[in-house]
């Protein structure tokens, strides 16, 4: 199980530990975002350091119906034990955990300041 | 006299900031003079407004630089070094400044002839400094811009994949390289990336898409269908 809290702003956050191909990994601070379809948004300097490699362009619909397209990047994920292998979106925002990263997963979260997130693989 | 360079091998990058040389410095690099991380930065004190490092050779042929590479252990993987041609520099960076590290003379300007040639020397180790305005440009490792691998890829598409793809295969990945026309398809964009690897494993303009999607995926909101809309 993995366990985040809620912000003051009602943000779900969650340590999230990224690796990238030489075996270096940070731990950051990632928002559950349940309105990304994707795996993950990391910041440019991050995916930078952690020299994650770069894989295409594609593009994404942001909240406006507009259309932009991003860098994706390979990553793996630590999750609950185990490695879990996307592509990060390189986006200047706080990290975002997105859907595809959430499948398979039960997901609770008391919205309240303070309030506790976990996540929980199913069956 | 100037000398015509016409490709650059490009060997690591340093983007503002970090703290370490890229493991791809003390590997691929060997042949040239390189100077340690530290006394790059303190070559570039004076010059604050580029935040963004790239560094250079210049080999003497496309054939002894894959040579050189196959060389070095280091220099396999997915970061190996490739083969630039200047006209592609200069579509990603305008404006620059070339620093030979020997001679620590500068060269402001487009990469030409002229600022590239007073650099020359085979294997020549060069540092590219650009002013990207954010980290995210120096992620990019594409030779074109966002929008001209977006417009070929979908012309591609249009072309060569949809007929093909369109009626069985709704809602899979499709990575092309714009370059080549070449593409793989699969039911998961790591999938159709790994594909495409197989047959173009140094493809650097490669567009996803998503078969009859508009986009890969939403970031806050999903485009309305059709029923959704009000009329």
């Amino acid at each position: 199980m993995i366990s985040g809290v809620v912000t003051d702003s009602l943000d779900a956050v969650m340590p999230i530990t990224v690796q990238g191909p030489s075996g270096r990994v940070r731990t950051i601070d990632a928002v559950l975002d349940t309105g990304f379809g994707g795996f993950l948004t990391l910041p440019p300097l991050l995916i930078a350091d952690l020299d994650l490699p770069f894989v295409g362009l594609g593009n994404a619909t942001l909240g406006d119906g507009s259309e932009v397209s991003f860098p994706f990047h390979d990553v793996a994920v630590l999750w609950d034990g185990e490695q879990r292998f996307g592509f990060a979106d390189a986006a200047d925002t706080t990290p975002l955990v997105g859907m595809r990263l959430l499948e398979g997963h039960d997901l609770h979260i008391e919205v309240v300041d303070g309030g506790r997130a976990t996540i929980e693989r199913r069956g | 006299m100037v000398r015509e360079i016409p490709y650059l091998a490009v060997l690591c990058w340093y983007p503002c900031g970090y703290a370490r040389p890229h493991k791809q410095s003390r590997t691929a690099s060997r042949n040239a003079v390189l100077c340690g991380h530290s006394e790059i930065r303190t070559s570039l004190a004076p010059l604050g407004q580029y935040n963004c490092v790239y560094r250079y050779a210049v080999p003497p042929s496309p054939a002894a630089f894959h040579s050189a590479v196959r060389a070095r252990a280091g220099g396999a993987g997915p970061h190996r070094p490739t083969l630039r041609s200047p006209a592609a520099l200069a579509r990603n960076f305008d404006p620059f400044l070339l620093l030979n590290i020997s001679s620590r003379a500068p060269a402001i300007g487009r990469l030409e002839h002229g600022a590239a040639g007073m650099l020359g020397g085979l294997w020549s180790d060069i540092l590219l400094l650009t002013t990207h305005r954010s980290g995210e440009d120096a992620t990019m490792t594409h030779t074109r811009s966002a929008d001209e691998i977006a417009r070929l890829g979908d012309e591609i598409y249009e072309r060569d994949i949809r007929p093909q793809v369109e009626a069985e295969h709704h809602g899979e990945y499709v990575a092309i390289d714009v370059e080549s026309g070449c593409w793989g398809l699969s039911d998961d964009l790591r999938g159709a990336r790994e594909q495409l690897r197989a047959t173009q494993p140094d493809a650097a303009d490669v567009w996803l898409l998503r078969v009859g999607h508009r986009t890969l995926h939403h970031i806050g909101g999903r485009p309305l269908r059709p029923a959704e809309r009000l009329q």
